[in-house]
């Protein structure tokens, strides 16, 4: 009888613990907080009572705003990214160095819009918390590695007050289209992750 | 007995071997001279010119150019990570956080509003 049937005769914690190790390996956790200190939720403003300066005293500056009509209007963003990652792995020539993993990923969001009129007062407003599905991935990989497999990258763009000079490096369309960004607080705002193919974005030729 | 545990350890061994942790640490932008309260003590809406927060916080992150004034947009971005790798179970936590500080004023450029970010960002 081999050590291993004994093994498995004897205890079956350790075959149990051996094979565990061997397959269900490297099951990843990755989260990712953004903005989560704009305190939004549970907030309320009177309309045409609430001056804009009211609204950065109770909640602070917004995560981007812009002038429109004349007045202003600011968007407030928080957005908490989740993924859950399963790996599989086999004690066989190379593959013992390799993992399969499979990911799927959701993007908790809340979103706070405030639209003031041109002498500072509320005119519009909205919140809201909703959970976005960012899809699923699947891939081969080191064993010995973090990488995300969902793509949230238009989730996690950085300010365009921190990335306006490398903005002009960008491919031609969307280079030309500088001016009308949404992020100069000159043209409007939009919300993270919003398509390409509406609104300025659409005249940069891109899907 | 011995034998069970050597072989326990035997098996359980990569598992702790071949962990590791790291941390992520990243800040851009301005720095928030704001959370000193010695800068922001004399600030007053009515009579704060552009130029004096100009001298107190430096150049803003953005200027935006509105029809009754200016805007003066501050904005400090915090990346803080940290991730365990356990061969079995890995995690990873990344948190981004902005410390921001707006400033409107008039067309003669006096300040009219300020305000800052509820929760500050540590300054490096």
């Amino acid at each position: 009888m081999d050590l291993a049937s004994k093994m498995w005769k004897g205890n079956r914690l350790y075959p149990t613990l051996f094979l565990f190790i061997l397959v269900f390996t490297s099951c990843t956790v990755i989260s990712k907080d953004i903005d989560r200190n704009v305190t939004v939720k549970n907030t309320s403003f009177e309309l045409s009572k609430t001056h804009f300066s009211e609204v950065i005293e109770q909640v602070g500056p917004p995560s981007k705003l812009s002038k429109y009509n004349n007045g202003l209007v600011f968007l407030y963003e928080s957005i908490n990214i989740k993924e859950n990652q399963i790996g599989l792995s086999a004690d066989y020539n190379i593959l013992k160095w390799l993992k399969f993993s499979y990911a799927k990923g959701v993007a908790e969001r809340q979103v706070l819009l405030l639209i003031f009129d041109n002498k500072g007062f509320l005119i519009s407003q909205n919140y809201k918390e909703f959970e976005e599905n960012l899809g699923s991935g699947q891939a081969i990989d080191y064993l010995f590695s973090i990488e995300s497999l969902v793509d949230a990258s238009k989730l996690e763009e950085d300010p365009s007050s921190l990335t306006w000079g490398s903005s002009l490096l960008k491919p031609l369309p969307e280079a030309l289209n500088s001016p009308h960004n949404l992020g100069t607080g000159e043209s409007g705002v939009e919300q993270l992750g919003a398509p390409n193919t509406v609104g300025q974005h659409s005249l940069e030729l891109e899907q | 007995m011995k034998k069970n545990l050597f072989l326990l350890i035997i098996l359980t061994a990569p598992a702790f071997l071949l962990s590791s942790c790291f941390t992520i640490s990243d800040q851009q932008g301005v720095d928030n001279l704001w959370r000193v309260d010695a800068n922001v003590e004399g600030i007053e809406e009515g009579k704060t010119t552009q130029n004096d927060i100009i001298q107190l916080f430096g150049p803003p992150s953005q200027i935006i150019d509105m029809d009754k004034g200016a805007i003066f947009y501050y904005l400090l971005q915090d990346k803080k990570g940290s991730g365990v790798f356990l061969l079995l179970f890995n995690y990873k936590k990344e948190r981004v956080s902005y410390d921001r500080a707006i400033f409107f004023f008039d067309n003669e450029g006096i300040l009219t509003d300020y305000g800052f970010s509820i929760e500050n960002v540590e300054r490096k």
